[in-house]
């Protein structure tokens, strides 16, 4: 048995991964042990399966192992077509995210009314759609067309391209790495890095990037705008955190995956008062729907669901013996739930055509019958609360803390310091003259995934408080979002975690020193926030006292976020290295000669307490640049 | 008779010597043959006290294997190997816990490395792509 003290700082995962060891269930750290040693060739990305001569491996520990591919493929060329190849699937991933969201307001139009027309309306205006003279509805559908030519149109750019500051965007075109449409950047790279194409890695690398900032730019923002206008823009709220917001009394249903549209039609059916009362007939006193990874976020976010937990606590939440139901849709559903649902009474319902689980129930959803799917699948969750079995035990621990920072909430809480004589409202003027004036030193991202490789929670938590002590303000989504909440980094007691500084600047604003922004597409927020900031300041992004950070990434889609914000000039330190670390070329290109290019670049840091340190010194040496 | 070195900075734990060993001892000498006759490799790479180690028999000169033996199914060979009479053997499975390498596994009967000795060189070794494996004839 691995001691659970050493691989995470989250008390509701150590007890239950205790109770999982006595009922002799693997989870993923017991599946990460038996993989031991795991291949050197991949971890380095030295492995290329491109083509069935494959596969070739390059060998740089001994003198007479091959130094090519059977094609003459080198290490730089496999290298990065093994690191393109994972970007594109990331972007193809957040990007068909964004599309889903999109066909979900094309098809809303006419049958219910978008919750955040104010929106709408800018979107449309920022696109060019006329407004005069039509309804909400048709706009909607205008602007849902649009957004779906996004992915296919044959000539021109991005359209939210022009939200960056024009130094960006003309660095961009200068560079050609300006996204044209956002299925041909992904299409793109896996052409480019098909045998016997594309062999100059920094080539690839530039292909790479245009499919990364079609998923920044493109893809997630799109996602991120249409949901806030189909499903509201978040705004501030209180919500719980951790395995403790399971109910023993209740049904409990734990949403897990992405996409808001299935997720918002799963919590209205749960207010459906004749599941309500089916559920008092099976004894239960309620239903409970809480939210799991990044779908937890967006249902936080906009209805103050809990957040039951991230992503390697998904195993844990049914080891509980309290969940009735875990509906899934897309990315990051670990196969594992199927055998761990058996073994207890839980069913695992997969809900999209693009992922489906042997061993779960599938009950398709589809967005036009949305609300009548979502009653089923509630029905199908209250009905099995009588069958529940063993021993359940939920941890009693869960913490609480204030999310929901969308860039509009964010503008709104810095409109309470302006003066309003002197200075026009709407805008980060507040946030600059704090950041110029030194009181705050900068900003960082701290985003991602957990991964076995460094211990979970433990490095977002420690790499936010190191950075909170400097009186760098954190923006926090995805699972990093989850480590922070759960750690009480998004209460206003957080405050004692800062330096005086920054204490000043949460207490003024009444805001916890880590604002969440909600789920991974939700990254897109932080992208126009940087860039309001930047063209207020009338400088790039790339000028900005900010970094980024991923502790624990794992996923392909954290590959392409790494890279569409290191083309959009942020510093972005990584805790687990990406498999490029075989080719020492394709290592210096990312980590350091990217930076005379693009003003961003990645650093390799596995530490999270000298994460902090370097990304303080790059601040410090940002503001030095702006002489503030 | 034959030794196998191992030198661990060379290893990179891609297990291709665990494939190359069990398709060299199943029937039709490939990787899916193997799979079908469940063949167990007769050599692993593992993470042990954080360091990368191969469990496979190290010809001990006086091989405790062969010494717990309660019917006498184990013998080394001329070539050095130890045997294993799989019509007297009965699975019982102190062999196993005798080795100080962890180097047998009981599948249908205790399998250990005999270093190829139908092969001109252990497969492993040639398998490795890393050269982390050699062969030293002693």
């Amino acid at each position: 048995m691995i001691n659970c003290e050493l691989f995470t700082c989250d008390a509701a995962t150590k007890k239950l991964y205790e109770k999982a060891k006595k009922e002799r269930i693997d989870t993923v750290w017991d599946r990460a042990l038996a993989m031991q040693p795991q291949c050197g060739f991949g971890e380095m990305g030295l492995c290329c399966t491109n083509c069935s001569m494959g596969p070739c491996r390059i060998v740089k520990v001994s003198d007479d192992g091959p130094k090519a591919g059977i094609c003459g493929a080198t290490e730089d060329t496999i290298a990065s077509r093994n690191f393109a190849r994972a970007v594109a699937a990331g972007s193809a991933a957040h990007s068909d995210h964004g599309r889903d969201i999109a066909l979900a307001l094309y098809h809303a139009t006419g049958k219910i009314r978008v919750k955040d027309e104010e929106k709408l309306f800018k979107i449309a205006g920022e696109w060019g759609i006329a407004v005069e003279g039509k309804d909400a509805s048709r706009i909607a559908r205008e602007v849902a067309e649009k957004a779906l030519s996004e992915f296919g149109k044959i000539f021109g750019k991005l359209l939210f391209l022009k939200r960056a500051p024009h130094k960006r965007q003309n660095l961009w075109d200068e560079l050609g790495v300006a996204p044209e449409a956002i299925d041909r950047e992904i299409v793109e790279v896996l052409h480019s890095t098909h045998m016997g194409s594309d062999a100059d890695y920094r080539n690839i690398i530039r292909q790479a990037i245009r499919a990364a900032l079609s998923d920044g730019w493109g893809g997630s923002m799109i996602g991120t705008e249409l949901s806030d206008v189909l499903f509201g823009t978040p705004v501030p709220r209180k919500v719980e955190a951790n395995l403790g917001v399971l109910k023993k009394e209740c049904v409990n249903i734990v949403v897990h995956g992405h996409e808001p549209t299935l997720s918002e039609a799963i919590v209205m059916a749960a207010r459906d008062p004749e599941l309500l009362e089916l559920a008092k007939k099976q004894g239960a006193e309620g239903i409970n729907v809480v939210g799991m990874c990044c779908t937890g976020n967006e249902i936080a976010m906009r209805h103050g669901i809990p957040m039951a937990g991230d992503f390697f606590q998904q195993e844990l939440a049914i080891v509980t013996g309290a969940v009735e139901a875990m509906i899934v849709d897309v990315q990051c559903i670990m196969p594992s739930l199927a055998t761990v649902a058996k073994c207890y009474h839980t069913k695992l319902i997969t809900t999209s055509p693009k992922a489906k689980v042997p061993g779960a129930i599938h009950m398709e959803f589809d967005e036009q019958k949305g609300l009548d799917i979502a009653k089923r699948i509630v029905k199908e969750a209250v009905m099995n609360f009588k069958n529940r079995k063993g021993e359940v035990y939920i941890p009693d621990v869960k913490s609480e803390g204030e999310i929901g920072y969308s860039l509009e909430a964010i503008i709104k809480i810095l409109d309470r310091v302006t003066n309003s004589f002197a200075h026009p409202s709407g805008t980060v003027k507040p946030l600059v003259d704090a950041i110029k004036s030194g009181v705050l030193r900068g900003a960082v991202a701290i985003v991602g995934c957990n991964n076995h490789k460094q211990p979970h929670n433990s490095c977002h938590v420690t790499l936010a408080k190191e950075l909170l002590r400097r009186d760098i303000l954190v923006v926090t989504t995805g699972c990093g979002a989850h480590s922070c909440i759960k750690a009480g980094l998004m209460s206003k007691e957080a405050r004692k975690y800062c330096g005086k500084g920054l204490a000043t600047v949460c207490e003024l604003l009444d805001i916890p020193p880590v604002l969440h922004m909600g789920s991974c597409v939700d990254i897109s927020r932080i992208l126009v926030l940087l860039s309001e900031v930047a063209n207020y300041m009338g400088v790039d992004i790339s000028d900005l006292p900010v970094a980024a950070a991923a502790p624990e990434w794992m996923s392909e889609k954290a590959q392409s976020i790494g890279l569409y914000a290191v083309a959009s000039g942020i510093y972005v330190v990584l805790g687990v290295s990406p498999a490029v670390t075989g080719s020492e070329n394709v290592t210096n290109y990312l980590t350091k000669d990217l930076e005379s290019v693009l003003g961003g670049r990645f650093e390799i840091e596995k530490d999270p307490v000298k994460a902090a340190e370097k990304i303080a010194v790059h601040i410090e040496n940002k503001r030095k640049r702006l002489g503030i | 008779m034959v030794k196998i070195l191992f030198e661990r900075d060379k290893c990179l734990g891609c297990k291709t010597c665990e494939l190359a060993c069990a398709a060299a001892h199943s029937k039709t000498k490939s990787l899916l043959g193997a799979i079908k006759e469940k063949k167990v490799s007769r050599i692993r790479i593992k993470v042990k006290n954080g360091k990368l180690s191969a469990e496979q028999c190290a010809l001990c000169s006086n091989p405790r294997c062969i010494e717990v033996c309660p019917v006498g199914a184990l013998s080394r060979s001329k070539t050095g190997t130890i045997k294993v009479n799989p019509l007297v053997c009965t699975m019982c499975g102190l062999c196993q816990e005798a080795c100080p390498f962890g180097a047998i596994v009981l599948s249908s009967y205790p399998t250990i490395c005999d270093r190829c000795s139908e092969q001109d060189e252990p497969l492993c070794a040639k398998a490795c792509p890393t050269r982390a494996l050699k062969m030293k004839a002693i």
